[in-house]
């Protein structure tokens, strides 16, 4: 009876543990292509619009879907409102790291992610706009590469969770 | 915020500290020299103190970030004037390395000048000569200076007295930002409850646009410079409105000598006319004349 117990719950843990990382690879991939929404939206207010960065900031806190980017860009736009303000460089970082922080993102798409800490030093639009448009087909690059390999990882995930399980169980007993 | 925090705001910590040391009282700074590499200098209403704080890239680049809030490519057309505008009606010039396009600045490469000025408007300042303007009517008047006089301080504050208590519509020319310093296209300084703004506007198409939509008792212009404006103010004229603008020159006749400003001053184009010197201080009135 407890080894039936047992081997259920060991099963059950590896296989939820195989589907939490199938969905992180599904995750990953959403926040990418939300983040190259995010980008294009970016893109638009400057070129368009001449909106300013904060004020980008607080509007794409209100609108993005994901809670994640919700908190980054709402700690963004306060970050540089402050009267001790510190330099748009350390508040970018600082507001990657929240995204570091829920491991989800390749460290490379990391790095991509963290480049537009450098949006500042231009003065010429057309430049920004260049810029963010570079980010943003390094992480489309991204985005496809993991699409094509998504629906092998995310089996493979999950059936290396369940089988895992199963080889533990077997082991012990 | 009052207007002096909204540019303190934007100074490093370092200079403040430094401006502090010397007892500097921030109400008196006119001007803030900020060159790279070289010391900065702050210029008071009374004197010059050189700080010990040495400008290097990194200095002017927060400046340049703070006061466009981490958006310079929102300020491309002023960047493109030389000069920025920031909350609060202050003016931050812009020195460096120009990239020209067709015979124009587009940008710069590399900003390593900086000229801040405080805005410090004087409400009532144009008391004293209001009786002259009011005179027989509010008639087209030309206030004549060489700079640093305090022409564009009496024109903001003469605005303000016409529209609030004269009870006209005053339409602003700003085509500098140095009248009503409207910061996201809101006036920083006291214009008057009656005065629209075209602010960022060349005066040629300024005036056409005022006359032609604005229905303005009385025009505003500053600085009235080459054969366009000439021009365009004698279109203005004809088309019944009247106008108060500002020249450079030392007297009325280093005006008349000037060859597109014939005929400006006389009876019927400008035919009232205060000229301003430093002689007393600044905004010292020379004399007021009646053609």
């Amino acid at each position: 009876m407890f080894k039936l117990l047992g081997s259920i719950v060991i099963i059950g843990t590896c296989s939820c543990y195989g589907y939490y990382k199938a969905s992180c690879v599904k995750k990953r991939i959403e926040y990418l292509s939300e983040f190259i929404q995010i980008l294009e939206v970016m893109k638009s207010n400057i070129g368009y619009s001449y909106m300013e960065l904060p004020e980008i900031f607080n509007k794409l806190s209100d609108n993005v879907n994901s809670k994640i980017f919700k908190d980054m860009f709402k700690g963004l736009y306060e970050e540089l409102n402050k009267t001790d303000m510190i330099n748009f460089g350390q508040a970018w970082n600082n507001g990657v790291k929240s995204l570091e922080k829920n491991n989800i993102f390749k460290p490379e798409e990391i790095s991509a992610i963290k480049e537009l800490d450098k949006i500042t030093s231009y003065i010429d639009k057309d430049m920004q706009l260049t810029y963010i448009e570079m980010i943003k087909q390094e992480l489309m690059l991204t985005v496809n590469n993991a699409r094509d390999e998504s629906s092998k990882k995310i089996r493979m995930y999950q059936i290396l969770g369940v089988m895992t399980g199963m080889f533990i169980v077997v082991a012990l007993i | 915020m009052d207007k002096l925090s909204q540019v303190l705001k934007i100074i490093p910590e370092s200079i403040l500290e430094n401006m502090r040391k010397y007892g500097i009282n921030f109400n008196d700074v006119q001007e803030i020299r900020i060159r790279i590499n070289q010391k900065v200098i702050v210029k008071c209403t009374e004197f010059e103190r050189v700080l010990n704080v040495v400008a290097d890239e990194k200095c002017i680049a927060r400046i340049i970030e703070l006061s466009s809030n981490y958006s310079l490519y929102a300020y491309e057309k002023e960047f493109k004037n030389g000069y920025i505008t920031i909350h609060g009606g202050h003016r931050i010039g812009i020195g460096g390395h120009a990239i020209e396009e067709n015979g124009h600045i587009k940008n710069f490469s590399a900003i390593t000048y900086l000229c801040i000025r405080i805005a410090h408007e004087i409400i009532g300042c144009s008391d004293k000569i209001m009786d002259f303007i009011r005179r027989d009517g509010i008639k087209h008047t030309l206030l004549v200076s060489p700079p640093g006089c305090g022409k564009t301080t009496l024109l903001r504050d003469i605005i303000r007295n016409i529209s609030d208590n004269d009870k006209y519509n005053v339409c602003l020319i700003d085509e500098r930002q140095e009248i009503a310093s409207c910061y996201r296209g809101i006036p920083q300084n006291n214009i008057g409850m009656r005065t629209d703004v075209l602010d960022c506007c060349n005066k040629s198409d300024g005036l056409a646009i005022a006359v032609r939509s604005m229905s303005p008792d009385i025009i505003a212009v500053d600085e009235i410079g080459g054969m366009e404006d000439v021009e365009a103010i004698k279109y203005s004229i004809a088309c019944g409105a009247v106008i108060i603008g500002t020249i450079h020159g030392t007297s009325v006749n280093d005006v008349k000598n000037k060859a597109h400003f014939k005929g400006l001053i006389s009876r019927d184009y400008f035919s009232k006319i205060i000229v301003l010197s430093k002689r007393a201080g600044r905004g010292t009135i020379e004399e007021c004349l009646s053609c």
